[in-house]
């Protein structure tokens, strides 16, 4: 039902866009009754609600036949329906709309931001096909909230943006993503060290890490990374400590 | 690249193929973990870069909104958190103060004629007692001599007491040391009556039959006597009282019925009948005021008289 009336939206839009005047005016009207339920509840009176409402449809009016639609129609509404919101409350309020940094803890973004010792392994992989073997890598070795926060950074979304998405606090974002890095790592260094060059590359790697007088390996971690079935917990330590010195083959 | 090689995998998933609706992100965006389908919408989310597109919009305004009323309503809570505590503040003190001063005003209140004492009504002879707790009677200042203790010390009825509150009364006594049996007798004021009490142990009471008459002042003497003593030589407790009349018993009766509902008019009724023990109690349970505290003082001489 709901699908339908989406696909009837997205048919009157695109006729709209043509310049088809009377598919406009149904679109409107459609759009109406849509954007009074959103703005009902958020705008602080009824008469502001009214005005946003009127704002919106021009500005759908106007931009419509000029727009080439990347996103169902209903999503570019709501985006500029948003949008609005946040201008209407900005207005309101003389300033810029809250950062998402303000409302939780800064530090921790910083932190995170500046936490670019690892540059996510899944970005160095150049092959499509590699790529999606670490997908599924991912989605076999993590958990739920891991894999979703490990998928959004490796598409470049921001980790207070991915913070914000998941409803969490930017330090527990940093420690599943930490933690899904580790597991992948891990995996990989036990069971595809061929994606990584072999062993060869990994004592390479170890090498290097004892060179650049960055935390050295303890003993446990070397151990695991010999061992064919090593304590994870070990493994995963060693493959954070290696991870900027190792590369996808 | 990232896009693309996500589309491939979602191949296996039939919700993944299309993009959510709106209100579907909508309500991800206002109700996060608690939307039922969280789980499903998120995960759609985390690979569809469209969606997540309108799913990030969408949350920016509605922190924005949050936001904003937190601001509304942050300033006004400062405003009148403090405002509504002063205003407890001063109704408490308030308060306090017109119980402390004006107890009796307040506990005293005329309704088309008749007299109420909280929610009693009062006859018009407990109203004119009640009137009278605001001028409570000046205690006397007659010194009394220091006496040795009674040789027998009589429990019921109560001593401090200055009447009987019954024309055939029961009368028990503590033991003495050495005693072996009583003797008790009632005498008359006026020396022109003598009963001799039917004893028991130590409790007496009048000869079958016998009644005290009303209004009278009565003196009640207990003789404890050893093994070795005959009748006249033993150790005498004198205790002097008065019978009420059938009015007075009235008064009584309604006084110790009413007492928790008009404190004030029964405690003064007491005093007036002599009731000293009763006055103290009904006394106890107003608040500590200073009317209170000189009914109370008022009699707690007239037992230390007796």
């Amino acid at each position: 039902m709901q699908d339908d009336r989406r696909d009837v939206l997205n048919r009157l839009a695109q006729e709209a866009r043509q310049g088809d005047g009377e598919t406009l005016e149904v679109l409107l009207m459609e759009c109406r009754s849509r954007l009074q339920r959103y703005f009902s509840t958020r705008a602080r009176n009824r008469d502001d609600c009214e005005d946003l409402v009127q704002e919106v449809l021009l500005r759908v009016s106007s931009a419509l036949p000029k727009t080439e639609l990347n996103a169902p129609f209903d999503h570019w509404l709501y985006r500029i329906a948003s949008n609005c919101l946040i201008t209407y409350y900005s207005r309101a309020y003389r300033q810029r709309e809250t950062a998402f940094t303000q409302l939780s803890d800064p530090d921790s973004i910083t932190d995170l931001q500046q936490d670019s010792f690892e540059a996510s392994l899944l970005e160095r992989v150049a092959d499509e096909q590699a790529q999606a073997m670490l997908v599924r890598i991912v989605k076999e070795v993590c958990s739920d909230v891991e894999r979703r926060v490990i998928l959004m950074h490796a598409q470049r979304e921001s980790p207070e943006s991915i913070a914000q998405m998941l409803q969490m606090k930017p330090a527990t974002l940093r420690t599943h993503l930490m933690r899904g890095r580790a597991k992948v790592l891990a995996y990989l260094i036990q069971h595809r060290a061929d994606l990584l060059g072999g062993s060869e590359a990994i004592q390479t790697a170890v090498a290097a890490l004892e060179r650049s007088g960055d935390a050295p390996l303890t003993e446990a971690e070397r151990r695991a990374l010999q061992e064919t079935t090593p304590k994870q917990t070990d493994l995963r330590r060693a493959a954070l400590k290696l991870a900027k010195y190792l590369r996808l083959e | 690249m990232y896009a693309d090689c996500l589309e491939m995998t979602r191949s296996d998933h039939q919700h993944k193929q299309a993009h959510l609706s709106a209100e579907e992100i909508l309500e991800l965006a206002e109700r996060g973990r608690r939307c039922p389908r969280y789980e499903e919408y998120i995960d759609h989310i985390t690979e569809c870069a469209v969606c997540r597109e309108t799913y990030k919009q969408l949350l920016r305004a509605e922190l924005t909104v949050r936001a904003a009323r937190k601001r509304v309503w942050t300033p006004t809570l400062r405003i009148w958190v403090p405002v509504a505590a002063a205003a407890m503040l001063v109704l408490f003190f308030g308060v306090w103060i017109l119980r402390s001063n004006s107890s009796q005003s307040l506990a005293l209140r005329q309704v088309n004629g008749v007299w109420y004492e909280g929610a009693m009504r009062l006859p018009d002879w407990a109203f004119a007692a009640a009137a009278q707790f605001e001028r409570p009677p000046t205690p006397t200042t007659r010194d009394v001599q220091d006496t040795a203790p009674p040789a027998v010390r009589l429990i019921r009825p109560n001593p401090a007491n200055a009447a009987l509150d019954s024309l055939t009364p029961e009368f028990q006594w503590e033991r003495a040391t050495d005693a072996v049996r009583y003797r008790a007798w009632l005498e008359h004021a006026d020396d022109t009556l003598k009963i001799n009490l039917k004893v028991d142990g130590v409790r007496a009471m009048l000869p079958e039959g016998a009644q005290l008459k009303a209004g009278e002042e009565y003196r009640l003497v207990v003789e404890a006597l050893s093994a070795d003593e005959l009748a006249g030589e033993g150790l005498r407790a004198v205790y002097e009282f008065r019978t009420l009349t059938p009015e007075q018993q009235e008064r009584l009766l309604w006084a110790r019925a009413n007492r928790s509902q008009a404190p004030r008019a029964c405690a003064v009724i007491f005093y007036q009948l002599g009731f000293y023990a009763d006055v103290l109690e009904t006394l106890n349970t107003l608040p500590n005021e200073p009317l209170v505290q000189q009914w109370r003082a008022a009699a707690q001489e007239q037992i230390r008289l007796r």
